[in-house]
């Protein structure tokens, strides 16, 4: 995804895409972030526990735990009623 | 809920791709008659083998019109590229209607305009401009039919066409940026929610 992002809807993506266990590079990949930056943000995930970190056939890999879920379905609520209470744009 | 969602996004989208072919094909237009009104102009001095006052001032607008309708096409373009990567990655999701498919488009519609908010005010600028000058190139267009007056019929033709066509040119001009400001408007406001929004998840972040 490109363009400029706020923090929280760059955690969404990131929580959103490690539904299924991903790589560090697929993630980084994936939300469009450089190496330091994808860091920070999968450290800060990591330390409130809304991410789990695993390893398998030698590969690290990132999987969206259980805790995540209440800031998951608030974010999608919130952004869709964003969308939808005000007017609609038309010709 | 969802499918609400998917066929207010469907409309609004539409709505924009219109707007920026729209302006697109004006500036193209506002370019190639800048250029073929400067060089009709300049070749009736050539011609004639003297600058003639009405013919400089023609040329000189048409030119300046011109340097106004590259920077109109500049800016279109520009929002039209990063708009038409967001259709087409609309058009391979929307055949999936669920919350975080509506989501991600949210999220990338708010990115897409908070990183073309400055091109749109730009372009509004542009497309205003140009529109004022081809609106005076049209009504020098009419004065002249009206006041020397062709002699011929396909003269007249032509020249009432040109003079119509720097209308219209100018009226696109000058009357789409306020779909434009339209857009920024709907668009600032959802931004602002987004920001209130942030609030509530960084408590819920907070909180664990």
């Amino acid at each position: 995804m490109k363009g400029k992002r706020t923090l929280y809807e760059i955690y969404w993506e990131i929580l959103t895409f490690c539904k299924n266990p991903c790589t560090f590079t697929s993630i980084i990949h994936r939300c469009s972030l450089n190496s330091k930056i994808g860091q920070e943000h999968l450290g800060f995930l990591l330390s409130k526990k809304f991410l789990r970190r695993f390893e398998e056939e030698t590969r690290v890999l990132y999987v969206t735990t259980e805790n995540a879920n209440e800031f998951l379905e608030a974010f999608k609520n919130m952004y869709l009623e964003l969308f939808n209470r005000g007017p609609e744009f038309k010709l | 809920m969802e499918i609400k969602t998917l066929e207010r996004f469907n409309r609004e989208m539409s709505s924009f791709f219109a707007l920026t072919i729209i302006n697109l094909v004006g500036a193209a237009l506002a370019m190639s008659y800048g250029v073929s009104t400067g060089v009709n102009n300049l070749f009736i001095m050539i011609n004639a083998q003297r600058i003639l006052p009405l013919q400089t001032a023609l040329l000189g607008l048409a030119m300046l019109g011109f340097i106004f309708a590259i920077r109109w096409q500049i800016f279109s373009a520009r929002i039209f590229s990063g708009f038409d990567d967001l259709r087409d990655e609309f058009k391979n999701r929307s055949e999936k209607t669920n919350g975080q498919t509506m989501t991600e488009l949210i999220i990338q519609n708010l990115a897409f305009y908070r990183e073309n908010k400055p091109a749109i005010e730009k372009l509004v600028l542009g497309s205003r401009v140009t529109g004022a000058f081809f609106m005076l190139l049209g009504a020098i267009g009419v004065y002249n039919l009206l006041a020397i007056g062709p002699t011929d019929l396909v003269s007249l033709f032509v020249a009432a066409l040109g003079a119509f066509l720097c209308v219209a040119l100018g009226i696109v001009g000058i009357y789409s940026p306020s779909f434009f400001k339209k857009y920024s408007r709907i668009w600032e406001q959802r931004l602002k929610d987004s920001v209130e929004i942030e609030n509530k998840l960084n408590n819920i972040l907070e909180g664990n």
